[in-house]
C-alpha cells in the first residue's frame, strides 16, 4: 500500500499567470485515479479552479493574477479510496466498502469517524514539492463520491459536490491563516463542557477575537457605518448563541460565538465560509486573503496604486451603497482615491481637503442612505458601478 | 526583535519535510525549493504558544535561520460532514506531516525543532513536560550534512 501502488505521472501548470517565483503556487492532486480515469481527475481540478475563481475575493484581477494552479498527476493501480464496513461512530459507507491501494492511501474512517477522510500527508507534501519547488499550499482530490474530508497542513477532499467549497474553506486555514468561525465542537446540539467561554489570549487569526472595543476591533476598517459591536451577545453560554441574525446579512460588527466558543470569542460576520462551507468568506476574511497574498507575491499588472502616506477614510457611502465594504467596485474606488493621495500625485492637495471633509461628512450619510434600498440600488446603478467600471477600463495596460 | 544577518537573505530555498506519529518525528525528505525564501523569524522569540520553530544551526549550535510554524502538529482534526458541516475532532491526529523552506545556507550543519508551549499535543511520547522552559523544548535534530534525502 502506498507509493508502489501508483505512479507520478507529471505535472501541468492549469492556471498560469506568470513565473513561479513571482505568483502564489497552488498545487492539486489526486488520489485513487488510475489512467483511465485522468480525464475524471482533470475534469474535477477545472471545476476546483472555475469554482476558485467564482469565490470572492478571488474573482477580483488583483488577487486572481497572483495565483498560479498546478495539476500533479499521479495515476493509482485501484480506484477509489479505503471505506470500512465498520467505523467506530455506527455510520455505514456510501457505495458499499472498499478496500483499495492507492498512491496516497486515501482512506475514510479514520479515528472512528466515516467522514474523516486522509492521505499520507508525507508523500503527498514530497511528492507536491518534487514537481513544483515554489508550491505555497496543496491539496488533494480523492476519488470517491462519499462526503468527508480533513484539514491540516495537507487539505483533502472528495468528489462529493460539496467537495470544492470544503477544499476553498482548507485553503482559509493552510494558505491563508483564517480561524474556523463556527462556536461548538461536534454541533450544536450535543453538550461540549469546556467549551463554554473562551477565557485564553487574543488570538492570532485576523477573523476571530475577543475585543469588540470600536476602536481597537480587529477588522475596525471594515466595521458597518454607524454600528457599534458587539453586534450580537451569547445569554445562555453553556449552548450555542441564536442561529439567526437581527441585522441585515451584510452588517460587518461582531457576533457572539466563533472558533468552538459559545461566547468569550467574536466573528465578524453572521456567515462566512469559515462558517458554513456553502457560503461566501466574509469581508475580513476576504481582506485577510488579500493582505496575505499581496505579503506573499508581487502586485501582477496593473500594480495597485501605492500607499498614501495620510490616513485614508473608509468608502463610507459606497460601503453602505453596497453593503460590503470589500466588494470589487468599493475597493476599486478605493485605489482611485489612495492613488490621487499618494505623494506626488495630481491634484493631492485638492483630494486631501476632499477627505478631510468626507471624513466628516460620510458616515452620516452613509447612515442615511443605508436606510433605503431603493436609493443604494440607484446609486449602485447609477454611479458607483459606473464610475469603478471607467475605472477598471482606464487602469487596463492598452491592447487588453 | 533579533535576525541573524543571513535570516532575510533571498537565497535559494531547502524545502525540509517533516513526518510524525506517536513515537517521534524524522526528517522525511530534503528538495529543492523556491528560488527566494522570505526573511526568516525572529530567533529570540519565544515560538507561538501553538507552532513548531524550525532553526537552521551552525556547528557551535549558533542559530542562523528561523522559521515558525503554527499548528505544525495540530492538537484536533477538522473533519467534514455534509450532513452537519465541518466539526472538530478533539484529538490529534495519529500522524501527519509538516514542511518548512529554509535558505540554502552553507554554514547550517543541523536542523532544529523547538516547540512552543502547546506545540506538541499531549500524548505524543516526543512531547515535552508541560511546563518546561522555552530552551528544553527542543523536540529534534537532524544533521543537515548526512548527505540528503528526497523523492523522485
Amino acid at each position: 500500500m502506498g507509493q508502489a501502488d501508483g505512479t507520478v505521472v507529471g505535472v501541468t501548470k492549469v492556471l498560469d499567470h506568470g513565473p513561479d517565483a513571482a505568483r502564489w503556487n497552488l498545487v492539486l492532486t489526486g488520489d485513487g485515479f488510475r489512467a483511465a480515469e485522468q480525464g475524471a481527475f482533470e475534469a474535477a481540478v477545472a471545476a476546483f479552479v472555475n469554482h476558485l475563481h467564482a469565490t470572492p475575493p478571488f474573482d477580483e484581477d488583483a488577487v486572481w493574477k497572483r495565483v498560479n494552479v498546478h495539476r500533479v498527476d499521479v495515476h493509482s493501480s485501484q480506484s477509489g479510496a479505503d471505506n470500512p464496513l465498520t467505523c467506530a461512530d455506527g455510520t455505514s459507507p456510501t457505495g458499499g466498502a472498499m478496500a483499495v491501494d492507492t498512491f496516497y492511501d486515501a482512506a475514510f474512517c479514520n479515528d472512528g469517524l466515516r467522514r474523516n477522510l486522509q492521505v499520507n500527508d508525507g508523500l503527498v507534501l514530497q511528492t507536491a514539492a518534487a514537481k513544483v519547488p515554489s508550491m505555497h499550499v496543496v491539496v488533494v482530490v480523492v476519488n470517491h463520491v462519499q462526503g468527508g474530508g480533513s484539514g491540516g497542513k495537507v487539505g483533502c477532499y472528495s468528489l462529493h459536490p460539496q467537495g470544492v467549497d470544503i477544499a476553498i474553506h482548507e485553503l482559509g486555514h493552510t494558505a491563508f491563516g483564517l480561524a474556523d468561525e463556527y462556536e461548538y465542537v461536534k454541533d450544536c446540539g450535543t453538550a461540549q463542557p469546556g467549551q463554554e467561554t473562551y477565557t485564553g489570549p487574543e488570538p492570532a487569526e485576523p477573523n476571530v477575537t475577543t475585543v469588540f472595543d470600536k476602536a481597537t476591533l480587529k477588522w475596525r476598517h471594515l466595521l458597518s457605518p454607524g454600528h457599534t459591536p458587539p453586534t450580537t451577545a451569547n445569554a445562555d453560554c453553556t449552548k450555542c448563541p441564536p442561529q439567526t441574525s437581527p441585522v441585515p446579512a451584510a452588517t460587518v460588527g461582531a457576533f457572539a460565538g466563533a472558533r468552538y466558543f459559545h461566547c468569550g470569542l467574536y466573528r465578524p460576520m453572521f456567515t462566512c465560509k469559515m462558517r458554513d462551507v456553502a457560503a461566501p468568506f466574509c469581508a475580513v476574511c476576504k481582506d485577510a486573503i488579500r493582505t496575505r497574498l499581496a505579503s506573499l507575491v508581487p502586485p501582477p499588472v496593473p500594480a495597485p496604486a501605492p500607499a498614501p502616506q495620510v490616513p485614508a477614510p473608509s468608502c463610507f457611502v459606497a460601503g453602505a451603497v453596497y453593503r460590503d465594504p470589500s466588494h470589487a467596485d468599493v475597493e476599486q474606488l478605493r485605489r482611485w482615491r489612495d492613488a490621487r493621495l499618494a505623494p506626488g500625485a495630481r491634484g493631492r492637495l485638492a483630494m486631501r481637503a476632499l477627505a478631510a471633509a468626507y471624513a466628516r461628512l460620510g458616515p452620516p450619510l452613509a447612515r442615511a442612505v443605508e436606510r433605503s434600498p431603493r436609493v443604494c440600488g440607484l446609486l449602485r446603478r447609477l454611479l458607483f458601478h459606473p464610475a469603478a467600471e471607467s475605472l477598471r477600463r482606464r487602469g487596463r495596460p492598452p491592447g487588453r | 526583535m533579533s535576525r541573524p544577518e543571513t535570516a532575510g537573505a533571498r537565497a535559494p530555498g531547502v524545502r525540509l519535510i517533516f513526518a510524525y506519529d506517536a513515537d517521534g518525528i524524522r526528517l522525511l525528505a530534503r528538495l529543492p525549493g523556491p528560488d527566494a525564501v522570505p526573511p526568516g523569524d525572529d530567533v529570540d522569540a519565544e515560538p507561538p504558544v501553538t507552532a513548531i520553530a524550525a532553526e537552521l544551526r551552525t556547528a557551535e549550535d549558533v542559530p542562523t535561520f528561523r522559521r515558525v510554524v503554527d499548528a505544525a502538529i495540530p492538537a484536533s482534526v477538522e473533519v467534514f460532514d455534509p450532513d452537519t458541516g465541518p466539526f472538530l475532532d478533539p484529538r490529534p491526529p495519529s500522524s501527519g506531516a509538516f514542511d518548512v523552506v529554509v535558505p540554502d545556507d552553507e554554514r547550517a550543519r543541523q536542523v532544529v525543532l523547538l516547540a512552543g508551549a502547546e506545540g506538541v499535543p499531549e500524548g505524543l511520547r516526543f512531547a515535552p513536560p508541560p511546563a518546561a522552559r522555552a530552551a528544553d523544548r527542543v523536540i529534534a535534530r537532524f544533521d543537515l550534512r548526512g548527505g540528503a534525502h528526497g523523492a523522485g
